[in-house]
C-alpha cells in the first residue's frame, strides 16, 4: 500500500500555480528526497500533504486518507519538521519535550530524544537562549517524538554546522531503518544523496523528474570532463574554448556526449603538441547538482502571472 | 532507538484540555503585558485617581467598576489576541496545528487561561479598590465578580480570535487593538461617566461587550447585589458578540503566516 499518494495536484494562489498536475507516489518504508529550486512547489506540496492546505484539483491521499479530513488517529501517525523553526522561547527543552509528548499514544522517552539530539546538558535551558542550529534539532525532535509512521522534513538542516547535520542524518537513516517513510525537501544534493534512494524534482510547479540519484546521472546527455591543471602553463597551453572553464587548479567541464570526441581530441593535440600534462583526466557522468541544474534550467518558466 | 511495546490510545480530552490549560496560563504569566495591563495598570490608576475622596458609594463602586473591566478585558483582548498573532507569526499555531490535539481543544485551553487570568486580575484590583474606598468585598461578591469577569473575558477573547484574521503582523497588532479597545472603553464609562454623548452613540455602546461588563461588575461590588449579578440582558449581548466572534473565527481564522508572494488559504476552522 502507498504511504502517499498524489494524482494530477493542483494548487493556485489566485492567479499563481504552485503547484501544476504533479502525481507520484511513495511506498510505505520508501525514504524520497524532493528537490527543486525557490518557487518551485516544494513547500506547497508539502503543506498539502500535511493537511494545511487544501488542493485546487487533483486528488491526494496521506495514509490512506484525505490530509484535509485527518483525525487526531491519523495526526499521531504522521511527524512533521517545518520549514522555519517554530517553539515557545519561552520554555526549557525539557519542558517543551514534554508538553508535546503527552499529546501522543505512544510518544518517545524525554531522555532518548535528548540524547538523539544531542541536547542533554541543555535540557533546562530555556529553548530561547539556544543557537539556531540548536533549535533545529529541537523542531526535530518533535517531528519525531509521536514515533511517526511518515516523517515531512521541509529544509529540516537549513542552518546546522556539519556535526549537527551529520547527526540529523543518522537521525533519519536510523527512522528509515525502523521503517519509517519519510519524505524531505532540501536544497543539499549531498544530503539527498545520502538519505534518499529516490530523488523528485520540481521546477516551475511540475514534477520533471522522478528516479534515483544513479539514473538520473546515467540519463544526462552530458559528460563531465575534470582534470587538473596546475600550471599557467599547462593553462596557456589549452585553446581558449576549454581555457575558460579552469578555475582554481582544475579544468572542469559538462560536454554534450556528441562534442565529448571533439574535445578529447582537443586534449590529445593539445598533450602531443604543448606539452600538457594529461594525468588526472577523469571523464565521468554528471553529479546530481549538474543533472539538477540542467533539469531545473530546462524546465525553467518564468515568475509570470500564471506560474509561482 | 529504544525498544517499546506501543500502545494506541490516545490521551483523553480533559487531560489534554488540562495540559493546555496549564501551559498557556503560564504562558501569560511570564508575558510582560499581561501582568502590567492587567493587574498594575488598573491599580496604578485605582491609587492615582483623585477627587473621590468626597464621592458617594455608589460613584465608588462605579469607577472601581470601570477600572476592574478595563484591566481584565485589557487581559482579555488586547494580550490574548496579540499574542496570538505573535504565535501565527512565529510558527508556533503550525507547529501545534500539526499534532493530533485537536484544535478546539487548544483554542479553549488558552481562552480559559485568558479568563481564569483576567479573573483573577479583576479580583485583584476589586480587592485593592475596596481597600482603597473602604468597601467591604464578601466571598459572595467575589464569586459573583469572578464569574462575570470569565463571562466577559472569554466573550473578548473569542472577538479578539476573530480579529486576527485582520492582522497580519505583530507590528499591525497593537495600533489595531488600542484603536478598537480604548476609544469603546473609555465612552463606554471604565474612566467616569463622560456625558454628552449623543442619544444614538449610548445606545449604540449599551449593545456592545463593555457596558454590559462593566454593569454586571458593579452591581456586584454594591452590597447585595444579588447572585447572579449579570443580568439577563447583559448576559444576551455578551453571548450575541462571544458566538458572533467563534463564527467568524472558525470562517476566517489563519494557522499559518501570510508569506509574501502568494495569498494563504489555511483557514480550516479552529
Amino acid at each position: 500500500m502507498s504511504a502517499i499518494a498524489v494524482d494530477r495536484l493542483e494548487r493556485r494562489f489566485g492567479d499563481l500555480v504552485a503547484v501544476d498536475d504533479v502525481s507520484f507516489e511513495i511506498s510505505a518504508g520508501e525514504v524520497v528526497a524532493l528537490l527543486g529550486p525557490n518557487g518551485a512547489g516544494k513547500t506547497t506540496t508539502l503543506e498539502i500533504l500535511e493537511g494545511y492546505l487544501a488542493p485546487t484539483a487533483g486528488h491526494v491521499s496521506v495514509l490512506g486518507e484525505d490530509p484535509c479530513r485527518g483525525g487526531r488517529a491519523w495526526r499521531a501517525r504522521i511527524g512533521v519538521v517545518l520549514q522555519s523553526t517554530s517553539l515557545d522561547l519561552g520554555l526549557s527543552v525539557r519542558d517543551s519535550l514534554a508538553l508535546f509528548s503527552r499529546l501522543f499514544p505512544d510518544p518517545r522517552p524525554i531522555p532518548e530524544l535528548l540524547e538523539l539530539i544531542g541536547l542533554q546538558s541543555d535540557a533546562h535551558t530555556r529553548i530561547g537562549h539556544l543557537s539556531g542550529g540548536q533549535r533545529r534539532r529541537i523542531d526535530l525532535a518533535l517531528g519525531i517524538i509521536g514515533r511517526p509512521e511518515l516523517l515531512f522534513l521541509d529544509e529540516p538542516t537549513t542552518g546546522l554546522d556539519p556535526e549537527a547535520r551529520r547527526r540529523s542524518w543518522a537521525i533519519v537513516s536510523q527512522l528509515a531503518a525502523e521503517g519509517t517513510t519519510v519524505l524531505m525537501s532540501t536544497h543539499y544534493m549531498e544530503e539527498a544523496q545520502q538519505l534518499a534512494r529516490r530523488m523528485l524534482i520540481l521546477a516551475g510547479g511540475r514534477l520533471v523528474a522522478d528516479s534515483t540519484a544513479e539514473h538520473l546521472r546515467a540519463r544526462s546527455a552530458r559528460s563531465r570532463i575534470d582534470m587538473p591543471v596546475p600550471t599557467v602553463a599547462d593553462v596557456g597551453g589549452l585553446p581558449d574554448m576549454l581555457a575558460q572553464h579552469v578555475a582554481d587548479g582544475r579544468l572542469e567541464l559538462l560536454v554534450e556526449h556528441r562534442d565529448l570526441p571533439i574535445v578529447l581530441q582537443q586534449l590529445l593535440e593539445c598533450a602531443q603538441c604543448n606539452d600538457v600534462d594529461l594525468a588526472g583526466l577523469q571523464i565521468a557522468p554528471p553529479t546530481l547538482e549538474d543533472t539538477y541544474l540542467e533539469l531545473t534550467r530546462q524546465n525553467h518558466r518564468p515568475q509570470s502571472p500564471s506560474h509561482v | 532507538m529504544s525498544e517499546h511495546t506501543p500502545s494506541l490510545a490516545l490521551p483523553t480530552l480533559p487531560v489534554l484540555l488540562a495540559d493546555q490549560l496549564a501551559y498557556h496560563t503560564r504562558v501569560l504569566l511570564r508575558t510582560p503585558r499581561a501582568v502590567v495591563g492587567g493587574m498594575l495598570l488598573p491599580i496604578l490608576l485605582l491609587l492615582l485617581r483623585s477627587g473621590t475622596a468626597h464621592a458617594t458609594h455608589l460613584e465608588q463602586v462605579k469607577l472601581l467598576a470601570g477600572l476592574v473591566a478595563f484591566g481584565a478585558l485589557s487581559t482579555a483582548y488586547i494580550t490574548h489576541t496579540a499574542s496570538l498573532v505573535a504565535a501565527r507569526q512565529d510558527g508556533v499555531l503550525k507547529r501545534w496545528r500539526a499534532t493530533p490535539l485537536p484544535a478546539w481543544c487548544y483554542f479553549a485551553g488558552r481562552i480559559a487561561a485568558v479568563a481564569l487570568l483576567a479573573a483573577i486580575g479583576g479580583t485583584l484590583t476589586a480587592l485593592a479598590g475596596s481597600g482603597h474606598d473602604h468597601l467591604h468585598l464578601s466571598l459572595g461578591t467575589i464569586a459573583n465578580l469572578s464569574l462575570i469577569l470569565v463571562l466577559g473575558a472569554a466573550t473578548w477573547a473569542s472577538i479578539g480570535t476573530a480579529l486576527c484574521a485582520l492582522i497580519p503582523t505583530t507590528e499591525a497588532a497593537w495600533p489595531l487593538l488600542s484603536v478598537t479597545y480604548l476609544p469603546l472603553v473609555i465612552m463606554s464609562g471604565s474612566f467616569g461617566n463622560i456625558g454628552g454623548q449623543p442619544g444614538w452613540l449610548a445606545t449604540g455602546i449599551d449593545y456592545l461587550p463593555v457596558r454590559p461588563i462593566i454593569d454586571s461588575t458593579r452591581r456586584a461590588l454594591q452590597a447585595g447585589g444579588g447572585w447572579p449579578a449579570t443580568s439577563p440582558h447583559d448576559l444576551a449581548i455578551l453571548a450575541v458578540w462571544a458566538v458572533t466572534g467563534i463564527m467568524l473565527s472558525l470562517r476566517y481564522f489563519r494557522w499559518a503566516p501570510r508569506t509574501a508572494g502568494r495569498r494563504r488559504h489555511d483557514r480550516r476552522a479552529p
